[in-house]
């Protein structure tokens, strides 16, 4: 008899007994309980419902007890469960809202945004008088090193002056680097900078220099390059940069096919059009 | 390989202040230049010792058309008159 309770005591959710009724009422699950002679019968039976077992009851092997409890839902159970989901939902924002922050870092960062110098540019005017009034700060020295190369095409012996600059933050300073063609040919070179490490090469401004514009040199030209530069007084108010002594500046040449390359390839691309 | 960048701080160039310098193909500012790297070989590199050597070579750079004419106090040089000056009182 246990083991009959246990096949009728399916794990189904119905929100109603007339629902456990009906299903119990199915032609699949009746022909089962035919074959196996088994008498279904339910706990909220009535009298002309008892008489109908007691004639059947003769016929079946087995009778089992179907306990309609199993399957009522209890009637605040609905409203506990949306309770739950609100209050789960309000801590997850809470949790979002904490979360958000390193995330928007991290997305700014890697797309090279960044909000507080974004906002900070300066025009030139105002980037000259700034000049005017640079104060140099005691106390405090920059070492800046020097690195030079050249892309694998280009043949030119590029090096710098000098390996390192010491220098105080609210200070023009000035380098150099020298530059030889080594062809016999007049090559057109273009260069590009990089400072290390990110947060020292925000404060790192360059007045004049040689990069970014085309400089041509003639056959085994030797040419001495300065660059004129100076290291913002906020360097030393800034917390991440307080061990950072040492600036790493580096420069690299590339070829540059030149402006009347330039010329041919806008033709071509009008000529398309 | 730059997929896995994210995360990194991209280091965007900035373009200089007053643009490029014009490259001197004459030679004309050698000398300048070349006292200004002893006197960094002197100083063992030390940039604010050889602030009147740079100032010459920024001189000869103007007066050669090699740069914008510009007063070099606004870069900060007007300090080192100064400085000159009452050096100057000091040894006399």
């Amino acid at each position: 008899m246990n083991l009959l309770t246990k096949i009728v005591k399916p794990r189904l959710a119905f929100s109603q007994t007339k629902e456990a009724k009906k299903f119990f009422k199915t032609e699949s699950f009746s022909s089962f309980l035919n074959n196996k002679k088994i008498l279904l019968s339910t706990t909220n039976s009535n009298l002309s419902a008892e008489k109908k077992l007691i004639n059947r009851i003769s016929t079946s092997n087995y009778v089992a007890k179907l306990d309609l409890r199993n399957f009522q839902q209890k009637p605040d159970q609905s409203s506990k469960n949306s309770l739950w989901y609100i209050l789960s939902g309000f801590v997850f924002m809470i949790g979002a809202s904490y979360a958000a922050v390193p995330l928007f870092k991290i997305f700014c960062e890697s797309q090279g945004i960044d909000i507080n110098t974004e906002f900070r540019e300066m025009g030139i005017e105002e980037l000259k008088k700034k000049l005017s009034s640079l104060k140099k700060v005691e106390n405090r020295l920059v070492t800046v090193k020097f690195v030079a190369s050249t892309s694998a095409d280009l043949l030119w012996k590029f090096e710098p002056c000098q390996e390192e600059i010491t220098v105080a933050p609210g200070e023009t300073a000035l380098a150099f680097f020298k530059a030889k063609n080594m062809t016999n040919r007049s090559i057109i070179g273009i260069a590009t900078y990089s400072i290390l490490p990110f947060d020292a090469g925000l404060y790192f401004n360059k007045i004049q220099c040689f990069c970014f514009e085309e400089q041509r040199l003639d056959p085994n030209e030797e040419v001495d390059m300065p660059v004129f530069f100076y290291i913002d007084e906020q360097y030393t108010e800034d917390p991440k940069l307080e061990y950072v002594d040492n600036i790493c500046l580096s420069y690299t040449f590339f070829e540059s096919k030149g402006a009347d390359d330039i010329q041919n390839l806008q033709k071509l691309v009008q000529q398309k059009v | 390989m730059s997929s896995m960048t994210f995360g990194q701080k991209i280091f965007q160039p900035k373009p200089p202040i007053q643009g490029s310098f014009p490259l001197d193909h004459e030679g004309e500012c050698k000398r300048p230049m070349l006292e200004y790297m002893l006197c960094m070989q002197r100083e063992k590199n030390d940039s604010s010792k050889c602030r009147s050597q740079a100032k010459e070579y920024l001189n000869c750079r103007m007066n050669n058309n090699l740069m914008d004419k510009r007063d070099l106090s606004s870069f900060g040089y007007n300090d080192e008159e100064n400085q000159d000056q009452s050096e100057e009182k000091k040894s006399t």
